[in-house]
């Protein structure tokens, strides 16, 4: 690497990456620790007045420009991810606020359980902590971000009051859930990011708009750039966009001397820090240790283990839409949070398959991505198609069936040092195979919500099986583990190879659960935080 | 809009697969009455492999398919959704797009289900906020996440 073009000032902690969990981060360390924080983030801000939701055709903007997928809008601030190898895409954001500006806020915890997979499942690991450990993060996040929900639900541990009541389930939800309680199976309001009344900094309310995925217009949903970015700045954080970090260097003793980037210009910039703390999210975490090599690190900073990559999980998903006889105006409200059931959540002997699913009700789209099947396999074409439109459009109450994916080391991300960006930062690979136990919690989920489906009223029932671009949880690229040889960093995100490096965002899960990550990688970051907090 | 990045012979055969993914119904107007072609080259450009997967199907079009009847093109168009996936793909998805944004067929949607056309946001809709008395059943049941 040549001699950068501009020396900072050392800073106490150095961030990389302003998504869900490089936020808390920066919250958390700032203000009254005094210590001088800098954040770099390869995006730009966003500008929630102009969000494509307010365009006429924001059902083509979901599909090209704002699509999840990196690939498949191409902008600038975007970095290549070789998807062949994998039937899941990668769906994500770089930008302040990192993926959370497209999320659908889902926010469910993890339970107990979880955690301890190996001791009670004899799969997988246990993590080097416990949902005890996590329980005061997690209500602290629920706070700063704003959750809509009910507090009570029996598969759940108790959890405070949540902030402002659920988000209206609508017809297609109300159906659902009837048919859950005549089945006598637990279904519960999703707790959701998203304000059902006025929360937080200036923020609005929901008003059902439904294209959670193209931006939140009344910035209801908690994205980070207006929960925890405000307050982050207003502590002092220094936030530096466009800023793309290349390399983290090592120095003479194997620290991390800080890191390169390049600025807007495509100048080289070194920020010199006495920690860092990489929260670019499970691809962008790993491609950027695998690209840090060195003498000392030959592999990549941080990655004597071999680990660095591995062990990626993406929650496989298939989905069971019921159509109806009934006009339920799935059109109406935040696709994919209604309600949820955790009936099937955990392992049970008298299966095949070990750990479980979740079951998640979506509602329906607009009229374009209806024809083009939701994502998924489009409406026939020809003759009949008018006649399924119509018995489609409108007409729908689904289920997304999110299956806990075990790790398993040849699922992962590597880089190409053939193929490198406009930056000459080697491409990330994705290479990723469902496994058989996953395909089996899949088929089991798609029996279970068939049988639902059909005692709610569905007429029929259209399945997709793992639908491409519907995967946007990206974990266990650097996983957390007490045996510096089984894994990359300790309970805290701290590199067992670098004392002075963290990883805060999902690289970090050992088991990812069937459920939505991001309320737990919050809620570890916020715990790192507080560690690096008291050595400061 | 006019399109310069097809030429018109080109832009012929997509008229006849548009007519062919939607022919119309006494109630729907078919892709012809609405000169879909222009617009449905718009949003396939919009891809980022651009029109080349669009035109690699109209290249594998059989010979006078615009010209023959329903059944012979739509018989042609089912082999080529195996044979050729991504144009088959892309045509269709700029075919969908470009019929259910046009105003003329969103004004049928709403007509027959209620629906808002338009852009979603600043209005949104209304829905009426959750009703606590749906919980009652669920709520009855004893709490039951698994010890660890
Ligand atoms: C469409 C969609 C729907 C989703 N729905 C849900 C949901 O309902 N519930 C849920 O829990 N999760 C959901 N997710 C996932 C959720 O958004 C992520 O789990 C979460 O944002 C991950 O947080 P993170 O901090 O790890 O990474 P991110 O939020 O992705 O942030 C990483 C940041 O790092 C930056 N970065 C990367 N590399 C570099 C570099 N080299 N230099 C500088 N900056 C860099 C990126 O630009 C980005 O801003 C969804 C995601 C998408 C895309």
């Amino acid at each position: 690497m040549s001699a950068p073009k501009h020396v900072h000032d050392a800073c106490d902690v150095l961030i990389v990456g302003a998504g869900a969990s490089g936020a808390a981060v920066a919250w958390a360390v700032s203000g009254d620790t005094g210590a001088k924080v800098v954040c770099l983030e390869r995006g730009d801000w966003s500008d929630p007045r102009s969000y494509l939701s307010a365009d006429d055709q924001w059902e083509i903007h979901r599909q090209f420009r704002r699509s999840p997928n990196p690939n498949t809008r191409g902008l600038d601030v975007d970095y290549p991810i070789e998807d062949a190898q994998s039937p899941i895409k990668p769906l994500l954001w770089n930008g302040v606020g990192g993926s959370t500006i497209l999320w659908s806020a889902h926010f469910p915890r993890f339970h107990p359980s979880d955690f301890r997979v190996q001791s009670l499942d004899g799969v997988a690991d246990d993590w080097p902590l416990t949902y005890d450990d996590l329980a005061d993060f997690y209500e602290l996040n629920d706070e700063l971000m704003g959750v809509a929900g009910l507090a009570g639900d029996p598969a759940n541990p108790p959890r405070r009051p949540r902030q402002t009541p659920p988000i209206s389930p609508g017809k297609p939800g109300e159906r659902l859930a009837a048919a859950f309680d005549r089945k006598g199976w637990h279904w519960w309001p999703s707790d959701v990011a998203t304000n059902s009344r006025p929360y937080g900094d200036g923020r609005g309310a929901c008003n059902n708009c439904g294209m959670m995925e193209l931006g939140c217009y009344q910035q209801a949903k908690a994205s980070t750039d207006i929960t925890y970015w405000p307050k982050a700045i207003r502590n002092g954080v220094e936030l530096r966009t466009r800023a793309r970090v290349v390399e983290l260097p090592v120095d003479a003793s194997g620290r991390c001397a800080g890191a390169h980037y390049l600025d807007a210009a495509g100048e080289l910039h070194f920020q010199p820090a006495a920690r860092v703390v990489v929260a670019a999210n499970g691809i962008g975490t790993p491609r950027l240790l695998l690209a840090s090599r060195s003498e000392r690190f030959p592999d990549g900073i941080a990655n004597s283990s071999g680990l660095v990559g591995k062990n990626l999980m993406l929650h496989p998903l298939a989905t069971a839409i019921g159509v109806f006889d009934e006009l339920l105006e799935g059109w109406k409200g935040p696709t994919a949070c209604t309600i949820f059931s955790q009936e099937f959540y955990e392992t049970d002997p008298a299966r095949d398959y070990v750990r479980g699913f979740t079951l998640q009700a979506l509602r329906s789209h607009g009229p374009a991505i209806t024809a083009l099947g939701s994502f998924a396999t489009p409406l026939p074409w020809g003759r009949r198609h008018h006649e399924r439109f119509e018995q489609v459009f409108g007409r729908t109450a689904g289920l997304a069936i999110v299956a806990e994916d075990l790790p398993e080391q040849h699922n992962r991300i590597e880089v190409d040092w053939s193929q490198r960006d406009r930056d000459g930062i080697p491409t990330a690979r994705m290479v990723y195979t469902v496994s058989e136990n996953s395909e089996q919690i899949l088929a089991a989920g798609a029996e279970v919500a068939r049988e639902l489906l059909r005692e709610a009223g569905a007429v029929d029932v259209i399945e997709q099986h793992l639908p491409a671009d519907s995967r946007f949880h990206l974990m266990g690229t650097a996983r957390m583990g007490d045996d510096p040889r089984r894994s990359v960093v300790d309970g805290f995100g701290r590199a067992h190879d670098v004392d002075n490096l963290f990883v805060v965002d999902g690289s970090t899960f050992v088991t990812c659960a069937s459920i939505n990550p991001t309320p737990t990688l919050q809620a570890l970051a916020l715990r790192t935080a507080m560690h690096i907090v008291e050595e400061l | 809009m006019t399109d310069q990045r097809l030429p018109a012979e080109e832009r012929a055969l997509l008229a006849a697969v548009l007519d062919t993914f939607l022919p119309g119904s006494p109630e729907w107007p078919a892709a012809t009455d609405l000169d879909l072609p222009a617009e449905a080259i718009r949003l396939a450009g919009l891809s980022v492999a651009g029109l080349a997967p669009l035109r690699a199907l109209l290249a594998a079009l059989p010979a006078g398919f615009a010209t023959h009847g329903p059944d012979e093109r739509e018989t042609a168009l089912t082999a080529l959704a195996a044979s050729e996936p991504a144009g088959f793909g892309a045509a269709l998805q700029a075919a969908y797009n470009a019929y259910y944004i046009d105003p003329r067929v969103l004004a049928i949607v709403a007509a027959k289900t209620g629906y808002r056309p338009g852009a979603p946001q600043p209005d949104g809709h209304e829905l009426p906020p959750f009703d606590e008395a749906l919980i009652a059943a669920a709520r009855t049941r004893a709490p039951h996440w698994r010890q660890a």
